[in-house]
């Protein structure tokens, strides 16, 4: 079953659309990563799976029933944007009123387990104004995941976290996925850190949805490969068939792709020996920024 | 409507202990209380001439005739309203709503928890106003002729009746100006003041449509003329039908502002 389904989902704000007819599908217990430029519509179509933002057109479905439903909406965590905190509030008492609002009925335990989680315990009365950027944004998700919720639904949750607190938040959210089943739709800028812990992937574009692929499919598509040029490929690469240890191989516009195939030495001296002249061999490698800029259709900043 | 019909009393009761956690951990509560010691206390002392602690507490009847005593206990719905007006406002500032409205897809849980605080700062407001009045009163002197316990003990009760829908009312007002603190307050004091109400009835009165002018005395201020120190039964009985029947249509107010607007 998905924990997210959006069929045909419309946001217009005055007129123009920052959504369009976007059909989504969150498998229940993945990390699904929403790829997307500034302005997309990521934010908008996250606020509207949460209840802030009304749909214009088309619907939303959490857990297979609709997302107006009270019940279902209850077991969602969310960071949208900015944490909803108070800044004259400690980050206790932050997580205290969060504790409190979503029905935790001893509330101090869960509070001092998810200020450890994210590495706030040691903040005692400091205030939240006080905080730096990344700190706040660690309460933020500690906010989003206290009481066990089913399903995350994190926007930019990791901006202005320094690479250890990235770190942190990267091994929090993945053992979270692994060890309770919680599903979680993370938008981010830092496609890297995205494609360490994704399981599926969501690529809009202009308010529509360009593309959803797992990591498994995306990975296939990505894998790796050894490129060639060479004057007669057919020929070459018969030979190298014959000699070279590889997965799979193909002439793609004049170029020959050998895939897993590592040993660039070894294709090297078997061209040499069999005497075909080389004109270039690369390694090919596609991540998941040449992938989501290769459907972007440019050298466009994510 | 559809919500109203399901509504689930612990979520209720969650966003309620929130609520009550935070409203008894901040600051604006107690500078609120100590203006329901200081209202009293001002009018004791700076006021001249003959005084009567019933009349702080009014209670004469005549919705535009008791304009002046019937403000000492409306003032406190105006405190009631401007901690609404706070809380509310600030939850949309800071963005602890986005938390609120993921928790609670029923708009009314969010409805009715802010109107049981409202009713619980009404009491304790009401407590606080009438216990500095008659204490100050008493060591001061002035006279306090109740003219019958029963009748001012339904009195208050008739008050605080009439300060739900009122407070319901005024979380409506608040969602509607919930990005502007100043207007928000502008339009809970002309509620709370109920001078459209009065303004109205007088007008109506002096044009000669005597009649056409009671009807605003099932308005929520305009009810207050009903509530006064004689005991009286039926009134406490038009005073509940005018209570429900406001309740309801304010909530539903309130609801449909929440569904039809976005949050953020």
């Amino acid at each position: 079953m998905d924990a997210i389904t959006t069929k045909n989902l419309s946001k217009s704000f005055k007129g123009k659309y920052a959504v369009k007819s976007l059909d989504m599908h969150v498998p229940e217990g993945s990390i699904y990563g929403f790829i997307g430029e500034n302005g997309a519509g990521k934010s908008t179509t996250q606020k509207m799976i949460c209840g802030l933002l009304r749909p214009t057109d088309g619907e939303i479905q959490l857990f297979g029933r609709p997302a107006s439903d009270a019940e279902v909406h209850a077991r969602m965590g969310v960071l949208i944007e900015n944490p909803g905190v108070y800044m004259g509030w400690t980050a206790k008492e932050n997580l205290l009123l969060q504790a409190l609002n979503i029905g935790i009925e001893n509330p101090e335990k869960t509070v001092a387990e998810a200020l450890e989680a994210v590495g706030l315990s040691d903040t005692g009365k400091k205030k939240v104004k006080e905080f730096s950027l990344g700190m706040k944004q660690r309460l933020g998700i500690a906010a989003a995941f206290i009481g066990n919720p089913d399903l995350l639904i994190l926007d930019e949750p990791i901006n202005g976290l320094d690479p250890e607190g990235i770190r942190e938040i990267r091994q929090t959210l993945h053992r979270l996925n692994q060890e309770r089943n919680v599903t979680i739709l993370i938008s981010s800028h830092i496609l890297g850190e995205l494609s360490k812990i994704s399981t599926h992937y969501g690529i809009i574009k202009n308010g529509c949805m360009v593309k959803e692929i797992s990591a498994e499919n995306l990975s296939r598509e990505c894998r790796d490969y050894m490129r060639i040029r060479v004057a007669e490929p057919e020929k070459v690469l018969s030979c190298l068939r014959q000699h070279i240890e590889m997965d799979s191989s193909e002439i793609l516009d004049g170029e020959i792709h050998l895939f897993n195939a590592r040993d660039g030495a070894a294709v090297n001296q078997c061209m040499f020996l069999n005497g075909h002249v080389v004109s270039e061999i690369s390694f090919h490698q596609l991540d998941l920024e040449e992938y989501f800029m290769k459907l972007m259709g440019g050298e466009q900043s994510a | 409507m559809h919500d109203l019909l399901s509504i689930n009393l612990k979520r209720v009761r969650a966003l309620f202990r929130m609520d009550l956690h935070r409203m008894f951990h901040g600051k604006a509560f107690y500078v609120m209380v100590g203006i329901a010691v200081f209202i009293p206390v001002m009018m004791l002392t700076q006021m001249s001439g003959e005084k009567d602690i019933m009349m702080f507490i009014g209670g004469e009847g005549n919705m535009a005739g008791s304009f002046g005593a019937g403000m000492s206990l409306s003032m406190l719905n105006i405190l009631t309203g401007m901690l609404l007006s706070i809380y509310i406002g600030r939850e949309y500032t800071t963005g602890f709503v986005k938390n609120i409205i993921t928790a609670h897809a029923n708009k009314y849980d969010y409805i009715i928890s802010k109107g049981l605080i409202a009713l619980i700062c009404n009491v304790i407001f009401m407590a606080v106003y009438l216990v500095t009045l008659f204490a100050l009163g008493m060591i001061m002197g002035v006279s306090a002729e109740v003219p019958s316990i029963v009748g001012l003990a339904l009195y208050i009760l008739e008050k605080l009746l009439l300060s739900i829908p009122m407070s319901l009312l005024m979380i409506a007002i608040n969602l509607v100006f919930r990005h502007s603190f100043g207007w928000s307050i502008v339009f809970i004091c002309i509620a709370a003041t109920g001078i459209i109400p009065i303004s109205l009835q007088m007008g109506l009165s002096m044009l000669g449509f005597g009649s056409l002018a009671g009807v605003l005395n099932f308005t929520i201020s305009g009810a207050s003329s009903f509530a006064t120190l004689t005991p009286n039964i039926l009134s406490l009985f038009v005073i509940i039908g005018i209570t429900v029947v406001w309740s309801l249509l304010c909530s539903l107010a309130g609801d449909c502002l929440m569904n039809q607007r976005d949050v953020l």
